[in-house]
């Protein structure tokens, strides 16, 4: 059984207040694949994932992680199977960063002594960037750095949960959304390097450059449904960027390799409107 | 992001020596007004001979008065004012917890004049209802215990209804339902007046400002079995309300299984203010003060702040009950107006200071 699929999700589907949030899903997670949602706003991005990480129950569909009905699964196991970087989140208490990370360790995985703990917590730290804001209360941090803490308390999820399920989902909601430059790439790169030793990533990107740069497959979302998947360069064309996300941009691309990049149209010479 | 992979293990910002220092001067605080509670009233008993008494010297003659108040009014008192204490702390953490803001408190917001109107209700309609279906009165004591207690638990339960939508607790609402809830329950409480008769009126007023002049042993024995069972169970409820902190889809993907976290949460403060609110009345403000005070010295992880609330909560509900002893002796205040007011200022100093934190 080495290369089945991580996960498995068969034409899932999603009803909200009457309004299709997301049908027919037809997706597989394989190991040391790292997958990029994209779409508009309000395409079902987020439904998706949480479809996915087993939060929602879908409406119609299956959802397996690995063999199992992800239903049949319980919580504490799900959690050591795969693990979500939330979008933001404001907490209420005064915990510090390292505590933030530490809840990631608490209770997950087997056999892990106080020791152990503490040095996974001190790697989460270090790889998340964050190991000297760790006395700090999270409340006081910036935005990305608080976005770095909770990357670093699912890293800790992750670690824990490996003692368990060495096979691993990760999902990231936008991870770079409140990250300068520098840690966008961070993080994506820590990502990636958990790719290559067969966690399989699913992210939303709005930045299809990103995007582009990163994953192996883009799972373009239009209104609910997937429109389009593939690797990057073979589907980010002018035409889908058109359709989907309603701009004129032209798609480059980089000599070497053939990646695609997107610009706005302005800064495209020649072509300036208005 | 990865350069730094041999991390040395990260220190704690409380260590392990630290914390149990801290367990180790609750104690001691515990202790030190238990034997200031059981000493202090009419008849002065020092400390030393409080312990000669609680150690055996019972039998002794020469001690014979002073066992006396001691057995029979004082440590029934002290032992009902630590275990109210306790439990007002308790969930006053757990609601803080469950509401995901520190400003939740069961008397604040409703959930213990919802447990005492419940209880108003037994008294005032009870001898009424028993009359009517030709039993002989008095109500048995363990009813309004029970009473209190689907009082608290519909109270709580509406409250999150109010409050909570899909998952998002909104600070406002919650205080605002709490107001509307209070401002109800009080109404209620106050038609239950006009139709009480003096013995009535009298237990009316105790419930509504909280003493805990009436303890016997009969009331610690039917306050006991419902409080310390919950004291033990309730640290166990910590790594689930430490992950809810985080949100709860969050403590979801972290393997809780949050409805019935929540659900547990709902209970077991209903069981501690109802058991409570029924002993010594409806106390505000105790369940707000202590879980802050030890959030900014023990910090806000729930396996060490639920126990120590239970610690810090008896201790200061006695020393809130000999100061409602002393002030005006020999008569005795509502042990609830000492509590609101050493509480109201905490309170709206909690509110200020939430501003610069943002988290409306």
């Amino acid at each position: 059984m080495p290369e089945s699929p991580l996960l498995t999700a068969e034409d899932l589907a999603y009803t909200a207040d009457g309004r299709d949030l997301v049908t027919d899903a037809f997706l597989t997670v394989e190991p040391g694949s790292f997958q990029a949602v994209v779409g508009p706003n309000g395409a079902g991005k987020s439904t998706l994932l949480r479809l996915l990480s087993g939060e929602l129950t879908p409406a119609r569909g299956r959802l397996a992680y690995g063999a199992e009905p992800a239903a049949s699964i319980r919580p504490w196991r799900l959690a050591c199977l795969r693990a979500v970087l939330p979008q933001s989140a404001r907490l209420a208490f005064p915990f510090s960063v390292a505590d933030v990370a530490r809840i990631g360790l608490d209770g997950l995985g087997r056999g892990l002594s106080r020791r152990d703990r503490e040095r996974l917590l001190g790697q989460a730290l270090a790889q998340a960037d964050v190991a000297h804001l760790a006395d700090r209360p999270y409340q006081s941090l910036s935005g990305g750095e608080q976005a770095r803490a909770q990357f670093a308390r699912v890293l800790c999820q992750l670690a824990a949960g490996r003692t368990v399920a060495p096979r691993q989902v990760l999902f990231l909601d936008e991870p770079t959304a409140s990250l300068d430059l520098r840690h966008q790439g961070a993080i994506l790169d820590c990502a990636d390097a958990l790719r290559r030793e067969g966690t399989g990533i699913v992210a939303i990107l709005h930045d299809l450059n990103l995007a582009a740069a990163y994953a192996d497959t883009l799972i373009v979302m239009d209104a609910g449904r997937i429109v389009a998947r593939g690797r990057p360069e073979a589907i980010l064309r002018d035409a889908l960027v058109k359709e989907v996300f309603r701009v004129d941009w032209p798609v480059g691309r980089v000599p070497e390799g053939g990646r695609p990049f997107l610009l706005p149209r302005r800064s495209v010479a020649g072509t300036q409107h208005l | 992001m990865a350069e730094a992979v041999a991390a040395a293990p990260h220190s704690l910002p409380s260590g392990r020596t630290a914390t149990g220092l801290a367990f180790a001067a609750l104690a001691l605080l515990a202790l030190a007004a238990c034997l200031l509670s059981i000493g202090t009233g009419a008849v002065p008993i020092g400390p030393a001979r409080v312990l000669e008494v609680l150690t055996g010297g019972w039998a002794d003659p020469m001690l014979a008065r002073d066992s006396l108040v001691i057995l029979n009014i004082r440590l029934p008192r002290t032992l009902l004012g630590l275990m109210v204490g306790a439990g007002l702390a308790v969930s006053g953490a757990l609601m803080q917890g469950l509401f995901r803001n520190p400003l939740a408190d069961p008397a604040l917001v409703g959930v213990s004049s919802g447990a005492g109107l419940a209880a108003a209700c037994v008294i005032v309609l009870g001898d009424r209802l028993l009359a009517g279906l030709g039993i002989p009165g008095p109500l048995p004591f363990a009813l309004l215990p029970a009473a209190a207690f689907l009082g608290g638990l519909a109270a709580t339960l509406g409250l999150y209804l109010v409050a909570t939508r899909s998952g998002r607790t909104s600070v406002a609402t919650m205080l605002l339902a709490g107001i509307a809830l209070g401002a109800l329950t009080g109404a209620l409480t106050g038609l239950l007046v006009y139709a009480s008769d003096d013995r009535q009126l009298r237990d009316l007023t105790f419930w509504s400002l909280g003493s805990l002049g009436g303890a016997t042993w009969a009331k610690v024995a039917a306050t006991a079995p419902a409080i310390l069972p919950v004291l033990v169970a309730v640290p166990f409820l910590g790594r689930g309300l430490n992950a809810l902190v985080l949100g709860e889809a969050e403590a979801f993907h972290l393997g809780i299984r949050v409805e019935r976290l929540k659900r547990l949460a709902i209970l077991l403060v209903a069981i501690c203010v109802g058991a409570g609110v029924s002993a010594a009345g409806v106390i505000g403000f105790v369940g707000l003060v202590v879980p802050h005070a030890l959030r900014l010295t023990l910090g806000p992880e729930h396996r060490r702040l639920l126990p120590a609330c239970a610690l810090l909560g008896g201790a200061l509900l006695l020393l809130a009950d000999v100061a409602a002893r002393l002030v005006a002796a020999p008569a005795e205040l509502p042990i609830g107006i000492v509590t609101a007011l050493v509480g109201a200022p905490v309170f709206l100093w909690l509110l200020l200071g939430r501003n610069r934190l943002a988290d409306a």
